[in-house]
């Protein structure tokens, strides 16, 4: 399947057709025919000039020069508009979509989950100044105030403890799908009134529904944690405005984060903020949750060197590993109770969204994020 | 029960007092804001001015309130008594020199600032208790009006002992006492002049893997000393010569100890540090070895040391 579209109009209106083929045919059983996959939008993070103004030429040149560099196959195309490219990856297409902001990209395409699944791994994988968009439990709680949801995947997957490995670490994976905001709001509240699954509500996805007017445009939208978006539906332009009305809120903290939080001393001043994660969770030990988050290792991907204080008190000397931040310094201290984390200036905002993401699956999903006057609302 | 050591303190000398009061200044989990929430904020560390005398200044710590127009200087002194041509140097500090001579805006002295000395109430200076408070004291009772905040370590509290603060809000939390969580006090300041190797090498591993990662293999050790003063841009060129310069003598020795440790991945080309091929890859049995090498500096030093 080859879409040609030269323009973001007409590649939207080709995907609008293909969501309603497939609309239609799903809503007669029918099975889904080749070509008709759920159309997919990748929110990726691209960090292309450092400390500039980034153009079209800088986002084409750093694709042709880092996949040239990296002996990686990829082809890219320019297209009528600026700032919009098609992208080739072993024959999967792929639309990057930098038009409204050359930082925070949309990455669309009509390929199988898997084969763009697979190729965004890649991408991500050989170019270090990409990475995914991070979407916390509190970003996607605020869908509530423009969509229904329908569904939930709910998630913990637990660390082994360092020398423990050979131990079966805990999993939890709750999913509802095809229900309704009630039921999906009810199977939340009775977990997190649960002593024993409080901390494991964690959200790995939700489905929503959206539309406005009569519904004639309606579309039903998988979002997982990542930033990754499936839509079904009749229109494709609403499931960019879901898209875009989470994207906002996502770039508001980031730069919130960056501009308010990130610390540096200029002008006379001490600039910034610390940011402080407090558990919930009375059950964690600061030695695990040090060695869980600075192994090195994924999910988290921090290096860390641990100055114990006390014997519930680490100052650590971290080093991102992990892509668009790699190589940046971060300070933090670890108690059983908090985290608090000390952001110097030039390091990406989307570190902390991904930070929290990942303890909330894999540590306690109930931490409190707070910073300066502000209480639980950072991120 | 055995004579109480320095060590069993663990006295920080300067540093660990003009970090609580920069920590009362940060909204931090598990210490309190008492001055944030006045609307006092980090200034300055460390910051060379002159008065109009021409007299050099270098206070610790400098902070200020923009809505009460309120800026404090602060001076710590872990044991030692106050130098007299250094207290009337800063008796010496009008509020013309501090928007004149170092850059503070008219609205942060509005209502005028104040020069603050915070001390321990006792510390150990090789193992002998010393009366740090009392010794400050008479130096500066009778002569000047500096209000001095005293941190009775033992007990953990944090109180204002000798005159006042021109800010009566400030007064009040510090008469009522302040307690500190000892083992939650910040580390603002990375080092300073008694900062020992192992501290220093930590940051110098860790700056390691941030260039490796950055594709950055060369360095100098220039700029490897002001990547390790501190990670925040803009603190390294508040930090004072002399610390600057004893961090670069240990920084010499803990790279050249590298070298010796790891001479497959460090050498030195006669202008610049390099690192070796061997380690741009950075695999994960390598970011092990380096989390381990700081712990192995002391038999290291100590082995070479016998050798010396």
């Amino acid at each position: 399947m080859e879409i040609n579209s030269k323009n973001r109009r007409s590649l939207f209106s080709t995907f609008t057709d293909i969501m309603n083929n497939v609309y239609e045919d799903r809503k007669k059983d029918l099975k889904q025919k080749l070509g008709q996959n759920l159309i997919k939008t990748y929110l990726i993070e691209g960090h292309v000039g450092k400390n500039k103004v980034v153009n079209h030429n800088d986002i084409n040149k750093f694709f042709v020069d880092n996949s040239t560099n990296s002996n990686f196959d990829l082809d890219i195309y320019e297209t009528d508009e600026e700032n919009f490219f098609k992208l080739i990856i072993d024959e999967v297409e792929l639309f990057l979509d930098a038009v409204s902001n050359q930082r925070f990209w949309q990455i669309h395409t009509a390929f199988d989950s898997e084969s763009s699944d697979e190729k965004m791994r890649k991408l991500l994988r050989t170019f270090p100044s990409l990475d995914r968009v991070w979407l916390t439990k509190n970003l996607l709680q605020k869908t509530k105030k423009y969509s229904m949801w329908r569904g939930i995947s709910l998630k913990h997957n637990e660390i082994a403890e360092k020398g423990k490995e050979d131990y079966e670490a805990e999993s939890i994976n709750f999913s509802v799908n095809g229900s309704t905001q009630k039921k999906v709001n009810d199977f939340i509240s009775l977990l997190k009134n649960n002593d024993e699954f409080n901390y494991s509500t964690g959200i790995s996805r939700i489905s929503v529904s959206s539309s406005s007017g009569d519904g004639e445009n309606k579309v039903l939208d998988d979002i997982k944690y990542n930033g990754k978006f499936s839509t079904r539906g009749k229109s494709f332009n609403r499931h960019l405005w879901l898209i875009n009305k989470i994207y906002d809120e996502y770039q508001e903290k980031v730069d919130a984060i960056e501009n308010d939080f990130a610390i540096n001393y200029s002008d006379n001043s001490l600039e910034g903020l610390p940011i402080n994660i407090e558990f919930e969770r009375n059950d964690l030990n600061a030695k695990y949750i040090v060695e869980t988050i600075f192994s090195s290792k994924k999910p988290f991907k921090l290096w860390g060197y641990p100055k114990k204080l006390s014997d519930n008190y680490y100052k650590i000397f971290a080093v991102d590993l992990h892509n668009g931040n790699q190589g940046k310094k971060i300070n933090f201290e670890v108690t059983s109770d908090f985290i608090t984390v000390y952001l110097p200036k030039g390091n990406c905002g989307n570190t902390i969204a991904r930070l929290i993401c990942n303890i909330q699956i894999h540590l306690d999903s109930m931490i409190n994020i707070w910073g300066g006057d502000g209480k639980n609302d950072l991120f | 029960m055995g004579k109480m050591t320095f060590s069993d303190f663990g006295y920080r000398h300067e540093n660990e007092l003009i970090n609580i009061i920069a920590g009362l200044c940060l909204p931090r989990a598990g210490f309190p804001k008492t001055l944030y929430d006045l609307g006092y904020r980090i200034r300055g560390f460390d910051e060379i001015f002159n008065n109009h005398r021409g007299d050099e200044l270098k206070p610790d710590l400098i902070i200020g309130c923009d809505n009460k127009g309120c800026t404090i200087i602060f001076e710590a002194k872990a044991g030692k008594n106050a130098d007299r041509d250094q207290l009337e140097n800063y008796n010496n500090i009008t509020k013309e020199d501090l928007i004149k001579n170092a850059g503070f805006s008219k609205k942060l002295i509005s209502s005028g600032h104040d020069i603050s000395y915070v001390c321990y109430e006792k510390t150990f200076v090789n193992n002998e208790q010393i009366d740090a408070f009392n010794n400050l004291i008479k130096s500066i009772e009778g002569n000047y009006e500096f209000p001095v905040i005293v941190f009775d370590k033992q007990n953990a509290i944090l109180d204002l002992r000798h005159y006042s603060f021109k800010d009566e809000e400030f007064n009040e939390e510090l008469y009522e006492k302040i307690n500190i969580p000892i083992n939650r006090v910040p580390e603002i300041i990375n080092f300073d002049q008694h900062s020992d190797k192992k501290e220093i090498k930590i940051e110098v591993i860790r700056t390691i893997i941030s260039y490796v990662l950055s594709d950055k293999y060369k360095f100098s050790v220039e700029e490897m000393l002001n990547e390790i003063l501190s990670p925040f841009p803009g603190i390294t060129g508040m930090i004072g010569s002399q610390t600057k310069k004893a961090v670069k003598k240990k920084l010499l020795k803990i790279l050249k100890n590298l070298k010796k440790e790891k001479p497959e991945y460090f050498k030195w080309d006669g202008d610049n540090w390099i690192i070796k091929p061997k380690l741009h890859g950075l695999h994960p049995t390598q970011l092990k070895m380096l989390l381990d090498l700081p712990d192995k500096i002391e038999i290291n030093e100590n082995q070479l040391s016998l050798f010396e």
